[in-house]
């Protein structure tokens, strides 16, 4: 685990100085985004501008960083703040990518636009394809939104775009049970590898 | 290291038994699991496996394996423990028994076992890590040692049709009082138990003045745990405490230590030096009893999307009596044996309600169903639904699950959904108001307090959750679709934080207001000028 992710113990009640060192929220945003022990939420009724929590984890990230989020939009790249330079970057989407090409474009958009901002990262996007085989009823899909950065697992409450533009209150939380982490990491693994599973770059 | 014949030698006879298929496609007998017991002196004879078939009675037992073959179980006492360790081994992979005379030939689930732990050094069973074994093998007051040599069972058990594994499970727990569909890893398993060979229990007692432990040993007949070792370690907070190796000269013996012990770890070596007895546990020091009450019952008729009428049973308590705290109540051998381990410790983190994954699909979606209505039944003094796509049919569905009679439920939505038109011309704001309306004409205990975020385009808040007592829980997806996709419910760490946020966005007058006055204000306003809602 990286000593830079914050990590439960850590007993600030805000994320400066936590994570990434000079990564840390700005100044302007400190007081909407609480932090206790690996639980951060911002509050909707503190005019501002979206927090940084997933910027700043997401930069925290020294090897790898993979991103669960079944919504994926085209400028979804600006959540992610700064990474580490040589990091290996996973992103699991959902959608209907072999019949619909708003979809499919909207994702080599992001592709795009996320090499064009980070270089020297190296990107891998997979899109599990629910439409061409399964209904939602089966079961093949999937809803929440996951962060896993190097060693550890953040459930996120809301997708991508609203962490850089919507104003809606959230919550990230550092799931710390060893094996809910393993089955959370199993369960991006099973749609990682599934069938199903288009890769798109 | 002695080998399993030197060890055999401190044992008097054997026990095998086995559970196996005769495949009636093929006419080949397939083990199906088997295990071999070395018996030390005093050990109790186990009981035979008997059936009858024509009025005759074998010494197996049977059943039909869902027309494609029997299923068989039989116990087999061998005089000579050698024997019991050539079964463990096989010969190619088969292995031979005659439990009426007549050889049975047994054939491997797969051509290949695959051995854990390797070279048949015998591994102490302890702890958590037994837990996969525990769920199989017969129970033993002491330490038991074990080689085991897999066949990948999940692979065979998911070849399997659901009256087969059906089977399977009511004749592996019939006849051997174990399940070999929840432990599947064992399916195909051939092991070698070797329980403690010299004493046949022993206690481990704190002394009255922390400083001392005194250890009974039940020795076996005309065997000594003298010149065997205990070593103690002392487990602490921040690391390791003192620890002590003595040899032990008595049955009875008493190690002085050199403080109170945190959690005390015991392991006791025989002469050889082999590792024969483990335990690490604080000792014993209080015991809590807690007992449940319940109540009378509320009936809730609901009509479905398919116009069927549903009738939900709530059980009711008043929280004045008191009620339970519901918190109280193959590749790879080594890699199986984690996943199935990993699996029931889900199964736990799911009991306890801390973190519940769903695995999508109408099954799961019923499950969660069941999960959420169970958690807000427990709610005792507060209960909160924030969602904002809560309905009217999520009121039924979940919020009437409350069973404390004179708790207020409150309900957090969003004017972004209820604003949104439903079926029969009406809002979802409306179907839900309507809704409170009727239930609480029904059942005068059903205490409503419904709440609408403002925000026309866009929810102020974004996550789904369950204010309940003093615990938050976080829905992975709002409670119209919980558990129809993979998704999750957790229990948030640090609950007082999230609740003093809960409370302010409830009480927050500019940004949330009861149903009837938004209602109201909507109704009296134009068309066409309802954009600040």
């Amino acid at each position: 685990m990286s000593s830079r992710v914050p990590g439960p113990n850590v007993a600030t009640t805000t994320l400066v100085g936590v994570a990434g060192g000079s990564r840390g929220l700005p100044a302007a945003r400190r007081d909407r985004c609480h932090h206790v022990e690996g639980f951060w939420y911002f509050d909707p009724l503190v005019e501002g501008a979206p927090p940084t929590v997933y910027q700043t984890l997401a930069g925290a990230a020294v090897s790898s960083l993979w991103i669960w989020d079944p919504y994926l939009l085209e400028d979804d790249e600006n959540a992610l703040g700064s990474l580490s330079n040589g990091i290996s970057v996973r992103l699991l989407t959902e959608g209907s990518c072999h019949v619909d090409a708003k979809a499919f474009r909207r994702m080599t958009a992001f592709v795009a636009a996320f090499r064009s901002r980070f270089p020297a990262v190296t990107l891998q996007v997979r899109c599990f394809d629910r439409g061409r085989y399964h209904s939602v009823d089966s079961g093949l899909s999937f809803h929440d939104r996951y962060l896993f950065i190097d060693d550890e697992v953040y459930m996120v409450g809301a997708s991508l775009r609203h962490h850089h533009v919507r104003e809606a209150a959230s919550a990230v939380l550092h799931i710390r049970e060893p094996h809910a982490q393993a089955l959370v990491r199993q369960r991006f693994d099973d749609y990682w590898k599934h069938p199903s599973t288009v890769q798109i770059v | 290291m002695r080998t399993l014949g030197q060890i055999a030698a401190d044992y008097e006879r054997a026990e095998v038994t086995v559970l196996w298929l005769h495949d009636a496609p093929t006419g080949r007998h397939v083990l199906l699991y088997g295990v071999a017991e070395l018996c030390p002196p005093e050990q109790e004879r186990s009981d035979e496996i008997r059936g009858s078939k024509g009025g005759a009675v074998h010494p197996m037992d049977r059943t039909d394996f869902a027309s494609a073959g029997t299923l068989y179980a039989a116990r087999i006492f061998l005089e000579h423990p050698g024997e019991a360790i050539d079964f463990y081994r096989g010969v190619a992979g088969r292995r031979t028994i005659a439990p009426e005379g007549d050889a049975i030939i047994l054939e491997p689930l797969l051509s290949r076992f695959q051995e854990e732990p390797p070279d048949e050094h015998p591994v102490l069973l302890d702890g958590r890590g037994a837990e996969s074994y525990a769920g199989v093998l017969p129970r033993r007051n002491t330490a038991v040692r074990i080689c085991s040599r897999f066949a990948h069972g999940q692979s065979y058990l998911d070849s399997l049709n659901d009256r087969q594994k059906a089977a399977l499970q009511d004749f592996s727990q019939r006849v051997l009082g174990i399940d070999l569909v929840k432990y599947c890893e064992h399916l195909g398993a051939a092991h070698l138990m070797l329980p403690n060979a010299l004493i046949r229990g022993w206690s481990e007692r704190l002394g009255e003045d922390l400083r001392s432990v005194l250890f009974e040993f039940y020795e076996r007949d005309g065997r000594t745990v003298q010149g065997s070792t205990l070593q103690l370690t002392d487990h602490r907070t921040a690391g390791l405490g003192f620890d002590c190796i003595v040899e032990i000269t008595s049955s009875r013996q008493i190690v002085p230590i050199p403080i109170d012990p945190a959690s005390l770890e015991t392991r006791l070596r025989n002469p050889q030096g082999e590792l024969i007895e483990h335990i690490e546990a604080p000792f014993l020091r209080s015991v809590r009893i807690t007992t449940a009450i319940s109540g009378r019952r509320r009936r809730v008729h609901t009509r479905n999307a398919r116009g069927e009428v549903e009738v939900n049973t709530i059980q009711t308590y008043n929280d004045d009596l008191g009620r339970a705290d519901p918190d109280e109540e193959v590749p790879d051998p080594y890699a199986l044996l984690q996943e199935a381990r990993t699996r029931r410790e889900s199964a736990q983190l799911e009991q306890k309600r801390d973190f519940i994954l769903f695995e999508g699909g109408l099954d799961s979606r019923d499950h969660a169903r069941k999960v959420v209505r169970e958690l807000i039944g427990n709610a005792r003094d507060r209960c909160m639904l924030c969602d904002p796509y809560l309905s009217a049919p999520d009121v039924t569905e979940y919020a009437t699950f409350v069973r404390a009679s004179r708790i207020k439920i409150r309900l957090l939505g969003s004017a972004m959904f209820l604003r949104a038109e439903a079926a029969g011309g009406l809002t979802h704001g409306d179907q839900l108001n309507r809704r409170l309306v009727d239930l609480r004409a029904a059942d005068a205990s059903l205490v409503f307090d419904c709440r609408v975020l403002l925000g026309r385009d866009a929810s102020p808040i974004h996550d789904r959750f369950l204010m309940l007592d003093d615990k938050v829980f976080v829905l992975g997806s709002s409670l119209n679709e919980l558990g129809r996709r993979v998704t999750t419910i957790y229990r948030a760490p640090h609950a007082p934080a999230l609740v003093g946020v809960l409370e302010r966005w409830w009480n927050d007058t500019n940004a949330c207001v009861p149903i009837g006055d938004w209602l109201t204000r909507r109704t009296a306003m134009p068309r066409d000028e309802r954009s600040d809602e």
